[in-house]
């Protein structure tokens, strides 16, 4: 029972983060909700909803000034803003789930670095709903669990989403081979 | 080339590629001074303060619950009906009421000794005698080693009052934004915590047969003496 209890531990030191990341970033935060929704009241509602999600995994930033925090915060804001649309039923489309394979031609496309150019730019031009869940997957390596806490979404939505976007590469890169 | 090896390749150059758009949209967003002079509403300030000081209260409740459902199990299984007969032994009852504080650079960390309340014989119908002026309940969350009970007036001033299992907790409280004292009433010890700054509630705390009471006045608004008057008067 001690052993367990002694996990009980509150850190102050996650409020202080947490007010750190609040004073650093809290313009950010209302400019990315801002460019989603391009309404202040929404935007001040996305913004606290943001701020309680990033509150509930706070012990998954490390560096507040970190590239990575900043990156983090940017993906939280926007799904925060994407959920606000949602939730105000001006978008209610979800993306099937499907298992996408590469093909070898395609993977030798992407090998040179003309091919590698290109998966850059499909990148920048890629939905940021995929270019998130890619990021926190590929970059940051987090779980399924750790994304799915990240977010607010299900684990099958992450999946699908996942999918969704190496399919949508993948497509366009075997396009742009077959050119 | 297998398919999976294929993936895996191609998982890497996304995330090479990812990582450019990134550099791009970090130097960009460095560079936006959009909102910067943005004010937020009070209530917008008010609502982060909630938000930043239910973080430790939510950990520690999901943790309560954690653990309580892991001793249940465990007590459960291991000791079953023996468990229970030792409950009742007056050695294991036996009250030594004590409050171990220790001082770390920026938290206190407070351990107790005393009597033992389990899930089992957890009461969570304590509550506030005296509440006070302006304050009415709005929120009770209840869990098996826990109960937290928010209070809040029509201008969005919030009180918790939580009591939570002292044996083998272990409660970290901020030492660096508070200024700390204590005092003993009718052979009670109080802890308080009195915000340096507006943006940190006050606190007090005290423990009492097997339980830690907390008090913690968000927008530090209640004086200590009425703190007091509340802590005193918690009706069993």
């Amino acid at each position: 029972m001690i052993e367990l209890c002694l996990a009980m531990i509150d850190i102050p030191s996650d409020k202080e983060k947490f007010t750190d990341i609040y004073n650093t970033y809290k313009s950010l935060i209302f400019r990315t909700v801002m460019k989603v929704l391009n309404n202040e009241s929404l935007a001040d509602e996305a913004v606290q909803d943001c701020l309680l999600k990033i509150a509930s995994v706070i012990t998954k930033f490390g560096n507040v000034q970190s590239k990575k925090t900043r990156a983090l915060i940017i993906i939280i804001a926007r799904n925060k803003a994407h959920d606000k649309i949602r939730s105000e039923h001006m978008d209610k489309t979800e993306p099937a789930d499907e298992k996408v394979l590469l093909s070898q031609a395609s993977l030798r496309d992407i090998f040179t670095d003309v091919g590698y150019r290109e998966l850059v730019r499909e990148i920048t031009s890629l939905d940021e709903i995929y270019c998130d869940i890619l990021t926190l997957k590929l970059i940051y390596e987090y779980s399924l669990e750790e994304i799915c806490a990240m977010l607010g979404i299900s684990e099958n939505t992450a999946k699908s989403r996942i999918y969704r976007g190496r399919k949508i590469l993948k497509e366009r890169l075997e396009g742009f081979s077959n050119d | 080339m297998t398919d999976t090896t294929s993936e895996k390749i191609f998982d890497a150059l996304i995330a090479e590629a990812l990582a450019e758009r990134w550099d791009n949209e970090l130097r960009e967003s460095l560079e936006d001074r959009n909102y910067d002079d943005r004010k937020f509403s009070q209530e917008f300030e008010k609502n982060f303060r909630k938000i930043r000081n239910s973080i430790g209260r939510k950990n520690r409740i999901r943790k309560a619950v954690s653990i309580c459902a892991k001793f249940a199990i465990t007590a459960a299984a291991a000791m079953g009906i023996i468990f229970g007969g030792l409950l009742t032994r007056s050695d294991v009852y036996a009250a030594v009421s004590r409050a171990v504080r220790e001082v770390f650079e920026k938290y206190d960390t407070y351990t107790y000794e005393g009597e033992i309340i389990t899930a089992d014989t957890f009461d969570n119908s304590i509550r506030l005698g005296y509440i006070p002026t302006g304050f009415y309940l709005t929120k009770g969350e209840y869990y098996p080693a826990i109960t937290d009970l928010t209070y809040e007036t029509e201008d969005g001033d919030i009180l918790f009052f939580s009591y939570i299992i002292s044996e083998g907790l272990s409660s970290d409280i901020d030492n660096e934004h508070h200024t700390y004292s204590n005092f003993t009433i009718n052979g009670t010890e109080y802890h308080y915590y009195e915000a340096k700054s507006p943006d940190w509630g006050n606190m007090l705390f005290w423990y009492s047969d097997g339980y830690e009471f907390t008090l913690h006045d968000l927008n530090a608004q209640i004086s200590l003496s009425e703190l007091i008057e509340t802590a005193e008067n918690i009706k069993y």
